[in-house]
């Protein structure tokens, strides 16, 4: 084996321009497989930690519903808030907690409200802003996604406590747009549309936060107190009320053929005025304790429970587990995992992962075979010697053991070298950060910002391709140049 | 001789023919004022069914009290009990909205849905067709046994809800029928068929109005118009704390 070593070593040598060019081709090919593989790794974390670790949980549950529900309503191509809640909340959150595979679960409110910021009697244009809102318990919400959440101006949310936490854009697109300069102790007048109709609030902004992995997304939202949502968007006790119609109310619905709706006489006399009088015009509402009633905020009502496990590779068999439960009680719950609690954000980041992972195989794939085909060539060119060798007595095992060597040689010293460069470029990479220049690169970054590192495996996976592409470049050729007779490979140009 | 006795026929067939020289602004106008309360204030009650596929009908019962002259109307819900006191108050520019719970009022604007039927906001004010419109085409046709002038109006200003509108309006006394509502891009919005008018004296109003979301296949909305009444109403009527005293 020294023998055999030294010979290729010596051969390395004395083809020393070849090797050189050949060594740089196979370091080029791994630090560019190196680099795109670790800005994969890290940037596949990140979509995890924008997610996840931010605003979906592992699993989230929800009421199941005939439509796809995701944490800002309905799947759809607009946000529709209109989610149902969760039946048997208690239960379901009984039994979701009591998993010991559960780190921590939040549960939460959606809604979109507008910021009205015309005074009453004001006379300009209305200032509206709108913003989606989780309502949240403060407390699980801390334990759940605290860590990822930067309060930079007052306090987070208490207990039991009125008042919303604005997300620091929204402050500064306010001041830029409307020139109003928000800040935290002041109120805010929020109104929302929901089946109860419309619904006014004045809230007090209680701090200005920003998520820690953001995406423009996520730039948009902010957390209020779980009751000043529930009264905004009307979950409320009062249900829907059967409302006594008469025919001529609803014929006009059914029609199909407009034209028939005009065969008829239009026209009808209407009564002669009669003064309305004051006391009738005071009283025009009647009773109205039943809506006092029906207007009582529903303190159960909760559209959304976000699991944040102990393992995430756990998430598969929990949902499962948890999907099993609610079907053997009959609840209409359901589990999914952050991908549908993301909704399209979470497919469409899924999706590109996929897009990219593809990329990076076939960039690999075109890697290996320049690489691979400079060594096949490297090896047909020296047929002739191969036959010399053959002819002056070299057994093929001795012969095919010394290529291998050589390949080797050459493959890992260029290979290693290869890692060292991609490491620095990568370590570059890191102190500086690469900024996402639009929103479609800022869901392949997971934020906006990527600091991309290099990952233990990323490492072992790009030697492994290291040795398999010496030996499998080495073995081929030699292979085929064994096979022909030494005279006609001495023969050989 | 021949000839002679051709140019006499020609001449006498085109003096026979009437010419039509109809003044489609006129009609607008016409339109407008037949609709609009000026010399007297108006009140009614609106039914308002909307009904949106896989969903129940949405009901809403309105007290809706307007004064033309002054660009002013009130509205208030009166179911179902859960809205029950919500109102609208439009004076001059301002549409507020009241919230009975919070007793606030926020602006609104006229170009919103009222609550979740196809109307809008808009809907419950006085005609201006002839002010907001100009006519850009005409053509005749006809809509169940009506003859009909089919009138293409394009928007002269940006304070109107939809920037086209096709209107069919009945030739001989020139009533609305239908009007289509189209966006800027001539995308159609939603259609609007008025199959039934209530007379008040000389004025008009819709007894029946029935509003298709073109948008969202099988989203439309039913309102049926009851008790009219041209009573004069007190001036308090219009005002905030009208509306605010009402939920006490």
């Amino acid at each position: 084996m020294g023998v055999i070593l030294r010979i290729a070593l010596r051969n390395l040598k004395e083809h020393k321009a070849k090797s050189l060019i050949i060594g740089i081709i196979i370091a080029l090919g791994i630090m560019v497989l190196f680099i795109a593989n670790s800005m994969m790794d890290t940037a596949s974390a990140g979509i995890r930690k924008s997610f996840i670790d931010t605003y979906t949980g592992d699993i989230m549950i929800s009421a199941k519903d005939k439509e796809k529900i995701n944490l800002f309503g309905k799947q759809g191509n607009k946000l529709d808030p209109s989610v149902p809640t969760i039946l048997e909340y208690s239960k379901v959150y009984g039994y979701v907690t009591s998993r010991p595979e559960v780190a921590s679960a939040s549960s939460q409110v959606t809604g979109i409200a507008m910021i009205n910021f015309k005074e009453e009697d004001s006379q300009t244009e209305s200032e509206l802003l709108g913003l989606v809102l989780f309502g949240i318990e403060p407390q699980n919400y801390r334990s759940t996604f605290f860590g990822n959440i930067e309060i930079l101006d007052g306090e987070f949310l208490k207990s039991e406590e009125k008042g919303i936490l604005l997300p620091e854009n929204q402050i500064e697109e306010i001041r830029k747009s409307m020139d109003i300069s928000l800040s935290v102790g002041d109120s805010i007048v929020l109104s929302s549309f929901s089946s109860s109709g419309f619904k006014i609030r004045e809230v007090p902004v209680k701090g200005i936060f920003r998520f820690k992995s953001s995406t423009r997304l996520l730039d948009n939202v902010g957390l209020i107190d779980v009751q000043s949502l529930r009264s905004l968007i009307g979950l409320t006790v009062g249900t829907g009320e059967e409302i006594e119609l008469e025919e001529e109310e609803t014929d006009l619905l059914s029609s199909d053929n407009f034209n028939e709706l005009f065969t008829g006489n239009m026209i009808e006399s209407g009564a002669a005025p009669e003064p309305a009088s004051e006391e009738s015009l005071l009283s025009i509402l009647g009773d109205t304790s039943e809506r006092t009633r029906a207007s009582q905020v529903d303190r159960g009502a909760w559209h959304f429970i976000l699991v944040k496990l102990k393992d995430s590779y756990l998430a598969r068999p929990v949902m499962d587990n948890l999907n099993n439960y609610f079907i053997e009680n009959r609840i209409q719950a359901q589990a999914v995992d952050w991908m549908a609690a993301a909704g399209m954000m979470g497919s469409f980041a899924y999706g590109i992962k996929i897009f990219i992972n593809v990329i990076i195989i076939i960039v690999a794939v075109v890697a290996v075979i320049i690489i691979m085909n400079t060594l096949v060539i490297s090896v047909i060119e020296r047929t002739s010697e191969i036959g010399t060798m053959r002819a002056l007595g070299a057994q093929k095992g001795f012969i095919r053991k010394m290529f291998i060597l050589e390949t080797l040689g050459i493959t890992v010293v260029s290979g290693f070298l290869g890692i060292i460069s991609g490491a620095a470029v990568i370590g570059a990479l890191n102190l500086t950060g690469l900024k996402a220049p639009n929103f479609l690169f800022e869901i392949i970054f997971g934020g906006k910002v990527l600091h991309p590192v290099i990952s233990f495996p990323v490492l072992m996976q790009t030697l492994c391709v290291v040795l398999v592409i010496g030996i499998a470049a080495s073995l081929y050729p030699v292979a085929v140049a064994l096979k022909i007779q030494p005279v006609k490979a001495i023969q050989t140009e | 001789m021949k000839r002679y006795l051709m140019l006499f026929i020609i001449t006498l067939v085109c003096f026979s023919i009437p010419a039509e020289n109809v003044n489609f602004h006129a009609i607008l106008k016409e339109i407008d004022n037949m609709t609009s309360f000026e010399d007297s204030d108006l009140s009614c009650i609106y039914t308002i069914v909307s009904e949106k596929p896989g969903e129940d009908k949405s009901v809403q019962q309105v007290r809706m009290f307007r004064r033309d002259r002054e660009d002013k109307f009130a509205a208030l819900i009166l179911k179902p009990e859960t809205k029950k006191g919500q109102g609208y108050l439009q004076v001059d520019e301002n549409l507020w909205f009241y919230d009975p719970e919070s007793r606030k009022f926020a602006h609104t604007s006229s170009k919103e849905n009222f609550q979740d039927s196809e109307a809008k906001n808009s809907d419950f004010k006085s005609s201006s067709l002839s002010e907001d419109y100009d006519i850009e085409r005409s053509s005749k046709g006809k809509l169940g046994r009506y003859e009909v002038y089919i009138l293409n109006l394009m928007a002269n200003n940006n304070e109107v809800t939809y920037p086209r509108q096709k209107l069919w309006v009945r030739k001989d006394n020139h009533l609305l029928l239908k009007a289509e509502n189209y966006s800027l891009s001539e995308r159609l919005m939603r259609t609007v068929y008025y199959p039934g008018y209530i007379s008040l004296g000389k004025k008009f109003i819709p007894s029946k109005i029935l509003i298709v979301d073109e948008l969202k296949k099988g989203e439309r909305s039913q309102l049926t118009i009851k008790d009219p009444s041209v009573s004069t109403l007190p001036d308090y009527v219009f005002t905030k704390s009208y509306i605010e005293r009402v939920n006490r």
